[in-house]
């Protein structure tokens, strides 16, 4: 997160300015608190004020403006319905024209389950090793939004299904 | 010529945050009479408004510890 600070600035009784920086201010706490506090330590000197400055500090080889991007993905269990376990049981798979087909599903957590949603796909074609294609997309409007994608890779057998657990952490 | 004393006083407010963090605080140029009534309310303010934080997790903030006044005399010494 972008670090605060906090610059009062006032003029002492031969009229030359002082300043004083306050440094790990709160981005929680609302400006008008901010101001007061400022202004109550000025109220301990003998100096008149004249203004407090907010200055924000941003690493930006490791930030953004919004704070730090760590997107975080992890392959955790999910639910598959029964017609989704039957597709790939009876074999009825549809490949796409890059010969993938669908084995997976994204779901975004419920931080922001609007931000995100998406599929998994495996293939394999004669001329290339098999792949697989994690695709998520982002709603329109959650574009500049974070979010954390729960992804499920199915293993499937007969009758019952099992999901496997696998997490992977990306980070920007 | 003689001797050329200048006096400076400063304010140090030792402050303490919940995860250990301490933070000594100068302000210059202070009153020169200030009531012990005018620094517990600035305590009751830091821990109302929470508007300083610790530095290692950005931890609540905790209280004043202590409030210093230390004033500095320096004579440049006439050496004429």
């Amino acid at each position: 997160m972008a670090k605060l600070s906090m610059q009062l600035k006032a003029k002492d009784q031969t009229g030359k300015s002082v300043s004083t920086t306050f440094t790990n201010v709160n981005p929680e706490a609302p400006d008008n608190d901010k101001l007061q506090v400022a202004m109550a330590m000025n109220s301990l000197t003998a100096n008149t004020y004249s203004s407090t400055d907010l200055i924000k500090t941003i690493n930006l080889d490791t930030e953004t403006d919004a704070g730090k991007q760590t997107p975080t993905f992890s392959l955790a269990k999910t639910t598959f319905t029964q017609a989704e376990v039957n597709a790939l049981v009876s074999q009825n798979i549809t490949t796409n024209s890059d010969g993938q087909f669908w084995i997976g599903k994204v779901n975004a957590t419920n931080d922001n389950p609007n931000a995100g949603y998406g599929s998994i796909l495996f293939g394999i074609t004669q001329s290339e090793t098999p792949n697989i294609k994690i695709s998520p997309n982002v709603k329109n409007g959650y574009e500049q939004t974070a979010f954390i994608g729960t992804f499920a890779v199915g293993v499937f057998e007969t009758d019952t299904y099992q999901s496997a657990e696998v997490t992977v952490t990306i980070t920007a | 010529m003689a001797d050329v004393l200048t006096t400076t006083s400063s304010l140090k407010i030792e402050t303490y945050f919940v995860d250990g963090d301490t933070r000594t605080i100068t302000l210059k140029n202070p009153k020169s009479n200030i009531a012990t009534e005018q620094i517990t309310n600035l305590q009751t303010m830091l821990q109302t408004k929470q508007v300083l934080i610790g530095d290692r997790s950005g931890a609540a903030f905790g209280k004043i510890s202590t409030v210093t006044r230390v004033d500095e005399t320096k004579a440049h010494l006439d050496i004429s």
